[in-house]
């Protein structure tokens, strides 16, 4: 047990997702041997993202309070008529990485769950179909996760969007770098059914 | 501690993100009945277990199991049968949570029911094929199947309580004494129980002749077949929902409340009919 300070430290590190007690204790102790500064700055970051993130009136993702919209929907380089639904943030963020897609997003905040109760209420997706409608959308590409509550959303969205616009969703298939020999089956499956020709 | 590798068929009843890339999954397997493993990194793109543990997908596993742990970790799974037809269908995809969260609520870990594990087995399969008009049928008639594995079969063809013949005219249905009851019975049951203040699902509810004749014909059916499953009746839902329900709740208590019927219901689903 050590001073109180460092046990509140602790405890408020070990909550935070992935980090055990032991983690906890080692960053505790870094930012105690660390110059002053940098453990203030730190600081002042988790306070000023805490106070200063909001979400885009639009799309639900992450976005500066005080701006309406986010980067992405404010940037006039991207397509507005082709709108990526993912189910969180974090979704977003990861497919930004890959660089290569020049429309906007739409944030839905989870997947349909029957056993958690989450239903199409508890989603963003009214507000998906009423930008479709308003913004004579061209594209809607489903970027779900590749679980049952995400395929059962895909498909749900898909029939919400018969007929409005266009629907397309990300391939499924083998990882990079994976060996074929030790793919799963439902894995093989759908890379069989969504082989593409030879450009 | 004994340590035993288990290999088996196992049906997923839940899968739960846990930490970063993990998942807490709950199996129901034939001889070991309910296990919570750890699957450990099961979100990887390239984890030996992604693209197997869904709900309500059969799979084989490999799990060392202790008798004094409540959770184990896998170390192998590979699919047997997954249900795309289900992911397509939302109505069906929530019977079939429903169906995986009543097992999950109403068994125990390490207690094998192979009726159980049947009844289960079968009613995924079931609600792949049948038509949308026979899927909440098809529930009831897993609900009163559980009930009979579980060793709590309603009683419908005489009366729970004093053991005279059912008449073929309405009737009274009570969870409390077991089934359906003659008409002096469940006006004693509903008057005690609105004294008391008894919460709603003890109370002794009335049952139509028809859905009598219903519940009596989906118990007598000793397997499942397709065809042998009627349409849910329109006038028929709301009561026979209600009664099923009241009475696993009363044997179950609050395990006996499904989450994934609520949903149903939330979506209008179970109003509309499918």
């Amino acid at each position: 047990m050590g001073p109180q300070p460092l046990e509140d430290l602790v405890t408020a590190l070990a909550r935070l997702p992935g980090i055990g007690r032991k983690t906890a204790q080692r960053l505790a102790l870094y930012v105690l041997k660390s110059p002053a500064q940098e453990a203030q700055a730190l600081a002042e970051a988790i306070r000023g993202a805490r106070e200063n993130i909001g979400n885009c009136t639009r799309c639900f993702n992450l976005t500066e309070r005080g701006q309406e919209l986010c980067h992405v929907c404010r940037d006039p380089n991207r397509d507005q008529a082709v709108i990526c639904v993912v189910e969180e943030a974090s979704d977003a963020l990861a497919l930004e990485r890959s660089d290569l897609l020049r429309g906007t997003y739409h944030v839905l905040g989870g997947a349909l769950s029957p056993l958690d109760g989450i239903g199409p209420a508890d989603l963003r997706i009214d507000e998906l179909i009423e930008r479709v409608r308003r913004d004579a959308v061209r594209e809607v590409i489903l970027a779900h996760n590749a679980s049952a509550e995400g395929e059962a959303t895909a498909e749900y969205i898909h029939q919400r969007l018969a007929g409005q616009t266009t629907v397309t969703r990300l391939a499924r298939g083998l990882p990079a770098g994976s060996d074929l020999d030790l793919a799963d089956r439902t894995t093989l499956t759908h890379a069989l059914q969504g082989r593409t020709t030879f450009q | 501690m004994a340590r035993t590798l288990v290999k088996t068929d196992a049906i997923v009843l839940r899968a739960m993100r846990i930490g970063e890339t993990s998942k807490l999954v709950t199996l129901f397997t034939e001889h070991h009945g309910k296990l919570k493993v750890s699957a450990k990194g099961a979100r990887r793109p390239k984890s030996k277990f992604a693209g197997c543990l869904e709900m309500s997908w059969l799979v084989h596993i490999a799990c060392p199991v202790r008798d004094d742990r409540d959770l184990h970790t896998l170390t192998d799974a590979e699919t047997l049968r997954s249900r795309p037809a289900l992911l397509a269908d939302l109505p069906r995809l929530s019977y079939a949570a429903a169906a995986c969260e009543m097992v999950d609520r109403l068994s125990l870990d390490h207690e094998p029911n192979r009726r159980l594990y049947q009844c289960l087995t079968g009613v995924l399969v079931g609600i792949e094929e049948v038509a949308a008009v026979q899927l909440e049928a098809l529930f009831w008639y897993f609900q009163l199947r559980v009930a009979e594995a579980l060793g709590y079969r309603p009683e419908l063809s005489q009366c729970a309580n004093c053991g005279t013949a059912m008449p073929p005219e309405a009737t009274w249905f009570s969870p409390g004494l077991g089934g359906s009851v003659c008409r002096d019975c469940g006006r004693q049951a509903a008057i005690g129980l609105e004294e008391e203040g008894a919460p709603d699902y003890l109370r002794a509810r009335r049952m139509s002749a028809e859905s009598l004749h219903l519940l009596t014909y989906l118990q007598g059916l000793r397997t499942y077949s397709c065809e042998a499953i009627p349409a849910a009746p329109p006038e028929r839902r709301t009561e026979v929902r209600a009664l099923l329900r009241s009475f696993l709740e009363f044997h179950g208590g609050t395990n006996g409340r499904l989450r994934s019927l609520e949903f149903l219901d939330a979506m209008g689903v179970n109003a509309g009919g499918v």
